[in-house]
């Protein structure tokens, strides 16, 4: 017997852009998440990348780089990043650093700002910039020298758990 | 006959009749959020703009 198993999941989408050596998040919601509704029968990258060459210009990359559970589906965060002149006139915000939101050995954290998800998903750029030919190519200097900033992080640490998580 | 607007989740707007802006929202759904609007939910996110001309 073979289970129907589906649900509701959701693509988020971060565009980001290298201009004058400074990452931006930018895009048609300006930094904001920009959110793309997954369904059944096209594979959710197939539907990012659909969406989002048909929006914008100057796509260079779109990239999967985490996943969490949030408003009762599943939210696959994606990097996009497109030419610094395919900005255009979308609002365009500098990237801030922020911590990694973590969660004990067992659960997820319990609140993960949009933030963090965009500082995992550069760190796991700088890991692809090292790791994946493509990735690695496609990027120019620019890029590899802001990576260079970044800590490589394939997958999310776990952390160990600490005597608040056991009480 | 009655304008509205509406707003997106994401910032995009629209204002018209309520044909109008059903079809505006459904437009921007498909092409932005790979969403299938209803009529209904469109108008749940309209309000009716108010109308301050005198006759």
């Amino acid at each position: 017997m073979q289970l129907d198993v589906e649900g509701p999941v959701t693509a988020e989408v971060f565009t980001l852009a290298c201009r004058a050596d400074r990452l931006v998040l930018t895009g048609p919601c300006g930094a904001a998440p920009w959110l793309i509704e997954s369904g059944p029968g096209e594979h959710p990258l197939d539907t990012v990348r659909r969406i989002v060459e048909g929006v914008l210009g100057g796509v260079l990359l779109v990239h999967s780089t985490s996943w969490r559970y949030e408003r009762g589906a599943v939210v696959l965060s994606f990097v996009v990043v497109i030419e610094p002149a395919a900005i255009g006139a979308m609002d365009a915000a500098p990237v801030v650093r922020a911590s990694l939101a973590r969660g004990s050995s067992h659960a997820a954290p319990d609140v993960i700002g949009y933030l963090q998800v965009v500082e995992h998903g550069v760190r796991h750029l700088a890991w692809l910039a090292k790791e994946d030919d493509v990735v690695c190519t496609t990027l120019d200097d620019a890029w590899h020298q802001v990576l260079a900033d970044y800590v490589p992080e394939p997958f999310r640490q776990l952390d160990a758990p600490t005597a608040g998580d056991r009480a | 006959m009655t304008q509205w607007k509406l707003t997106c989740a994401c910032g995009w707007k629209t204002s018209g009749t309520e044909q109008q802006i059903v079809a505006a929202a459904r437009e921007h759904g498909v092409r932005m959020h790979n969403m299938d609007v209803t009529h209904e939910q469109a108008m749940a996110m309209a309000s009716p703009i108010e109308d301050h001309t005198t006759t």
